[in-house]
């Protein structure tokens, strides 16, 4: 891969800067940066997501090789199932659900007002064909 | 371009981002990567000779998809398709073209940067919708 020294003009600095000032204080990301505070500072919650994080791989690890044990499945879906009714993982999904959508949203403005989809062009593998 | 600074719990309302999103809109169709870009754009849409190799390449390529699918296509198709392939790549408006596509992706993939740092999400990848871009 080669990587190449770009120069970005002060004015689209500026711009840049504005836009993302803009999107970082809008209520869509303010909210899912408060809900992922609050998933931060919850040890159970955090608990939660990396066993389910472990058991999810161990699982696939498995399936690969077509033996996924009884009690593994058994204890996948528990956790499945408190990781579902846990609040504050709830709460963080909810915003980052919120938040994607509102960044779709004003990439769809930006892509059409230029006629390109800009957040394509964004991605370092922006290719798929 | 005067910049709002936001205090720490100050909310941008949608319609502050939408005019700074149309305001980052005009300074980055200003940028010379941009025009680059529209002017090869132009360029290659315009070039007779690479539409035509483009038009060869595709054709054959629709013509033989169901072998290709089956990976059953013969050596001398697959040299043609190669040969056609190249010949549309070779071509100086599409080289043109992807070269300026690739230096406006380049200021984009900093300014994604820059947002991404910014919302504490992957702008690019948040934005990602439905499975492919070859539809």
């Amino acid at each position: 891969m080669t990587t190449t020294t770009v120069t970005i003009s002060e004015t689209m600095l500026e711009a840049s800067s504005a836009l993302a000032e803009g999107l970082a204080q809008s209520e869509a990301i303010l909210g899912f940066k408060a809900a992922q505070a609050k998933l931060q500072k919850d040890n159970e919650a955090l608990r939660l997501l990396k066993e389910l994080s472990e058991i999810q791989q161990k699982a696939r690890t498995q399936q690969s090789s077509g033996k996924i044990s009884e009690s593994d499945i058994i204890s996948l879906r528990a956790l499945q199932g408190s990781v579902g009714s846990n609040e504050t993982i709830q709460e963080y999904e909810k915003s980052r659900g919120k938040a994607v959508l509102f960044l779709q949203e004003i990439n769809q403005e930006i892509s059409e007002l230029l006629g390109l989809d800009f957040a394509m062009l964004t991605r370092r593998s922006s290719g798929c064909c | 371009m005067e910049q709002h600074s936001y205090n720490e719990f100050e909310v941008a309302s949608k319609s502050v981002i939408k005019l700074v999103s149309k305001q980052f809109v005009e300074a980055f169709t200003e940028t010379p990567q941009y025009t680059a870009f529209e002017q090869a754009y132009y360029a290659y849409r315009m070039d007779e000779k690479t539409q035509k190799a483009l038009q060869e390449f595709q054709e054959k390529q629709a013509s033989l998809q169901a072998l290709l699918m089956l990976n059953a296509i013969s050596e001398e198709e697959r040299t043609e398709l190669a040969r056609l392939r190249d010949q549309f790549y070779h071509q100086p408006s599409i080289l043109d073209y992807t070269k300026a596509q690739t230096e406006l992706a380049e200021v984009s993939q900093k300014i994604g940067d820059m947002l991404s740092e910014a919302i504490g999400l992957d702008f690019g990848a948040s934005c990602k919708t439905g499975g492919g871009c070859c539809g």
